[in-house]
Formats: C-alpha cells, sequence, structure tokens
C-alpha cells in the first residue's frame, strides 16, 4: 500500500487533472490555477475521507505547498499511532 | 498556528495582520493602521500610473501621509469598471473576480497570491469570531460553483461564498440550474435541514440575503413549516437588502422569521457586508447589531454633498480604507453604499471598533462620488 506521500500526491493530481510528475513538494496554490479557496476545499474533504483525519481551520490556513501538506497528513497520523514509510 | 506568524514579520502589513481583529483600541490601532496604510499608498503610487496620476491630482504623495484616515485619497468604486487596475506584474494575477453589475459595467479585480493570503487570512479571523473558530457543515443557497467555475475568472457571488468555505467540513448546494434559470432545490434542503435538527451538528445555512428570505424562509412559513436547528447553528447572509425592502420585508421581520422558521436565536443570525473591490474584507453583525469595523480597516462616512468626513450618526457615502490590496489600487475606496456611525469603542460582545449601520445603496453616487475628475486622470494616466 502507498505512504501518505503517494497518496496525498494522487488526490493533487487527480483533483486538479494534472500529472503526478508535474507537481512536487514546492508546489502551491499560486503554481496550479484551480487551486483556489474551493480546491482547497475539495482536496481537505478528500484526504480527511481518505486517512480518517479532521483538520482544524488553522490547519487548513496552515500550509502553502504539498510539501506542508504532507507534512501535516504525516503529524495526525503520528499523534494517532500510524507508523509512515 | 498561524502562517503569518509562524515566520518573521516582514512589514507593516503583516505586522498589522497579526493581530485580531477585534482586540485593538483606536490608541492602540493607529501606529499600526497608519504605517500599513502608508506602505500601501507608497506601493500603488509607486507601481499603478493610474493611481499615481489620481493622487498627484489630489495633491497627495506617499510622504504626505497623514494620522487620519479620513485624509488619505480615495477612488470611487466606478474607478474599478473603468479599466483593470493592477499594480504588479500581469503574470502575477492568478485569478479576476467581476462583480455582479446590476448597474453598468462590472467592476474587475486582479488578485495575485500576496492579495489572496491577506484577505483570506483577514476575512477567516473575522469570520471566526461571528460563527467560531471549527469547521461544520455548510448549506449553500446557491449553484455548486464546480460545475461551472472557471478557475481563473470568479464571479464576485462565488468569490463572496468561498472565503467561507474554510469553515465547512461538508457542503452541499441547493440552486441547481433548470429551463435558463436557477431553481432552488425545496425538496433536498427540507431533507438536509431535517437530517441535521436530528443530528444536533452545528450546521451553518448559508445563503444571499434576498434567496434566503423569499426563496426559503417565506415559503417553509407560508407552508406552516419549522425546524429546530441546534442551538449554535447559524444562519450567515450577504448581500444587500435593496430587494427585500421592495417587498417591504423590514429586518426585524427578517430576523422573527428566520428564526421562527428554524427555531434559532436572532444572534445567531448573522449579517456580513463586503464588496467587490476589497473583497475578503467582511463586516459583521449579529441579529439587529451594527457592523464593527476590524483592525484591517477603517471607515470614513462622507456627506453626500460635499464629500467631507461626516459626523458620527449623519448618513453619507461609506469610503472604507485597508491596506490588505497588493495586486490593485483597492486600498482606499469610495463606495455607493449609504451608511452611518453609530458608535466607537468597545461593543457589548467585547469588541473593540467604530460600529456602522448600512443604509442602503445611493442613487447617482459615481456622479458625486468624483466620477467628474475621472475623464481627466484618463487622459493623463493608464
Amino acid at each position: 500500500m502507498n505512504g501518505p506521500r503517494d497518496r496525498v500526491y494522487d488526490i493533487l493530481a487527480r483533483q486538479f487533472l494534472t500529472a503526478k510528475e508535474d507537481l512536487a513538494d514546492e508546489t502551491g496554490p499560486g503554481d496550479i490555477p484551480a487551486w483556489n479557496s474551493l480546491g482547497q476545499l475539495q482536496i481537505i474533504l478528500e484526504i480527511e475521507r481518505q486517512f480518517n483525519i479532521h483538520f482544524s481551520v488553522d490547519d487548513v490556513m496552515s500550509f502553502n505547498n504539498i510539501g506542508e501538506l504532507i507534512g501535516l497528513v504525516e503529524d495526525y497520523l503520528a499523534a494517532e499511532g500510524v507508523r509512515t514509510p | 498556528m498561524n502562517p503569518i506568524e509562524s515566520r518573521p514579520v516582514q512589514n507593516a502589513i503583516d505586522r498589522l495582520l497579526t493581530c485580531g481583529p477585534f482586540e485593538l483600541e483606536d490608541k492602540d490601532k493607529a501606529p499600526l493602521f497608519g504605517p500599513a496604510m502608508a506602505e500601501a499608498f507608497r506601493h500603488h503610487f509607486e507601481h499603478n500610473e493610474f493611481f499615481r496620476a489620481w493622487c498627484l491630482k489630489q495633491n497627495f504623495s506617499p510622504e504626505k501621509k497623514s494620522e487620519d484616515p479620513a485624509e488619505w485619497p480615495y477612488l470611487p468604486s466606478a474607478a474599478f469598471k473603468r479599466r483593470n487596475l493592477i499594480s504588479v506584474p500581469a503574470g502575477d494575477i492568478r485569478s479576476e473576480v467581476r462583480s455582479s453589475a446590476t448597474t453598468g459595467a462590472p467592476s474587475v479585480i486582479s488578485i495575485d497570491m500576496m492579495t489572496s493570503r491577506r484577505q483570506s487570512l483577514a476575512s477567516a479571523r473575522v469570520i471566526a469570531e461571528y460563527i467560531g473558530h471549527h469547521r461544520r457543515p455548510f448549506l449553500i443557497l446557491d449553484e455548486d460553483p464546480a460545475a461551472s467555475a472557471s478557475p481563473r475568472e470568479i464571479s464576485a457571488r462565488s468569490a463572496a461564498t468561498r472565503g467561507f468555505l474554510l469553515f465547512a467540513d461538508s457542503v452541499e448546494y441547493f440552486l441547481k440550474e433548470e429551463d435558463g434559470g436557477f431553481h432552488l432545490d425545496d425538496e433536498k434542503l427540507a431533507k438536509s435541514l431535517a437530517e441535521h435538527e436530528r443530528s444536533g451538528r452545528e450546521v451553518c445555512l448559508f445563503g444571499f440575503t434576498y434567496i434566503l428570505y423569499a426563496r426559503v424562509i417565506k415559503r417553509l412559513k407560508e407552508a406552516k413549516a419549522s425546524f429546530r436547528l441546534p442551538d449554535r447553528a447559524k444562519i450567515v447572509h450577504i448581500g444587500g437588502w435593496k430587494k427585500l425592502e421592495s417587498e417591504r420585508v423590514t429586518r426585524p421581520q427578517f430576523l422573527e422569521d428566520c428564526g421562527r422558521v428554524l427555531g434559532l436565536k436572532e444572534s445567531n443570525i448573522i449579517d456580513f457586508y463586503g464588496f467587490t473591490e476589497q473583497m475578503g474584507l467582511v463586516y459583521a453583525g449579529s441579529g439587529n447589531s451594527p457592523k464593527v469595523v476590524p483592525a484591517y480597516s477603517e471607515v470614513v462616512i462622507r456627506d453626500f454633498d460635499t464629500l467631507r468626513p461626516a459626523k458620527d450618526g449623519q448618513a453619507g457615502l461609506i469610503q472604507i480604507l485597508t491596506p490588505l490590496p497588493h495586486s490593485y489600487p483597492g486600498i482606499s475606496v469610495l463606495t455607493d453604499d449609504v451608511g452611518r456611525i453609530v458608535g466607537r469603542g468597545r461593543d457589548e460582545a467585547g469588541r473593540w471598533g467604530a460600529r456602522f449601520e448600512i443604509l442602503g445603496r445611493a442613487e447617482n453616487a459615481e456622479a458625486r462620488g468624483c466620477g467628474d475628475l475621472m475623464p481627466e486622470i484618463r487622459t493623463r494616466g493608464q
């Protein structure tokens, strides 16, 4: 089974209709036109559904790129005792 | 952790944004707001030819900064209808917001990442003060924007809605396109309201004032239907009252009917005011309370005839100053809206800031609000 990093990349690629290879940890909302507040909500809801976690409002505002989003997901999983590869 | 607070503060505008929206007394706000406005004026003066010409026409330059917000020059909102004013390289623009243009041409506002970030943060802070800091289900009386929206061009209506999505952990939309128009899906809404009544989850019903009342509350009232939503559920409504007033629906009537039909206290019915030229800045009032000006902006009321600052209590055109827009010079805008200051200092809920009421829209505001100066500026400016 893929780790959280791969799964977050999959979610973003599907949501923004782009190839995973075109995304990087540094990619942020400014790089993808569809990554606006609506796109942000959609990826958040999908990540919450897939990982069974629940972000706060501050969490949703706290990341500026994919790498930071992955870090946030890993923090939640670590807090719940889920080992990440 | 707040994203602004998590890195070194770099300028006066970011410093202002580290403050809570309603925690600053006037004496504490002035030393933060003044330098932030000066910084914003300098940026637009240096990077926007039209804005520079406009300021010089009024004998104002960034060096002549004043402590009094009423002395800073302002652009009439009509300026944004005539041209797409930008203060950054065109390549930095990531979206354009268009007003609904009920009269004349639409306003067009170009947003870059910095503006988007500042406006998102400011609006989130104000919204959180009124509805709470957590996420909850949103029932939105509008169409699903995912169905039709271009990521680059956003209607002001859609942009206004999106600012609230940060507080959603699920979203349902209840307007659907049918026969070339939009219709409320009554059945779906009634089902969802009943579900939330049962679940006890703190839900937020979000809609434009007229649609909310005319298409939902009035119909449920006529059908003698009612719900008892959980205690902390909220109604959030945005948009003008003009259409409701034309149907002789007063604010007390609106509040009473909303409260009765959905089982909510008036204080959980929150009216948000904002306008396209300063998208992201929102002014909220619970129930019948006036709107409170947050730390990130200042309101000046101007006399209809002289355009001089009006006394507190006197009605006039609403001018709003804010240092937040970076990509367009919407930092000091004279709106077409009429309002009056009804109080200052700390309100009953403990919020610091000037309190104002919106009384409606001015007729021929553009002509009164410096529209006569625009042609001359156009020939000299951009």
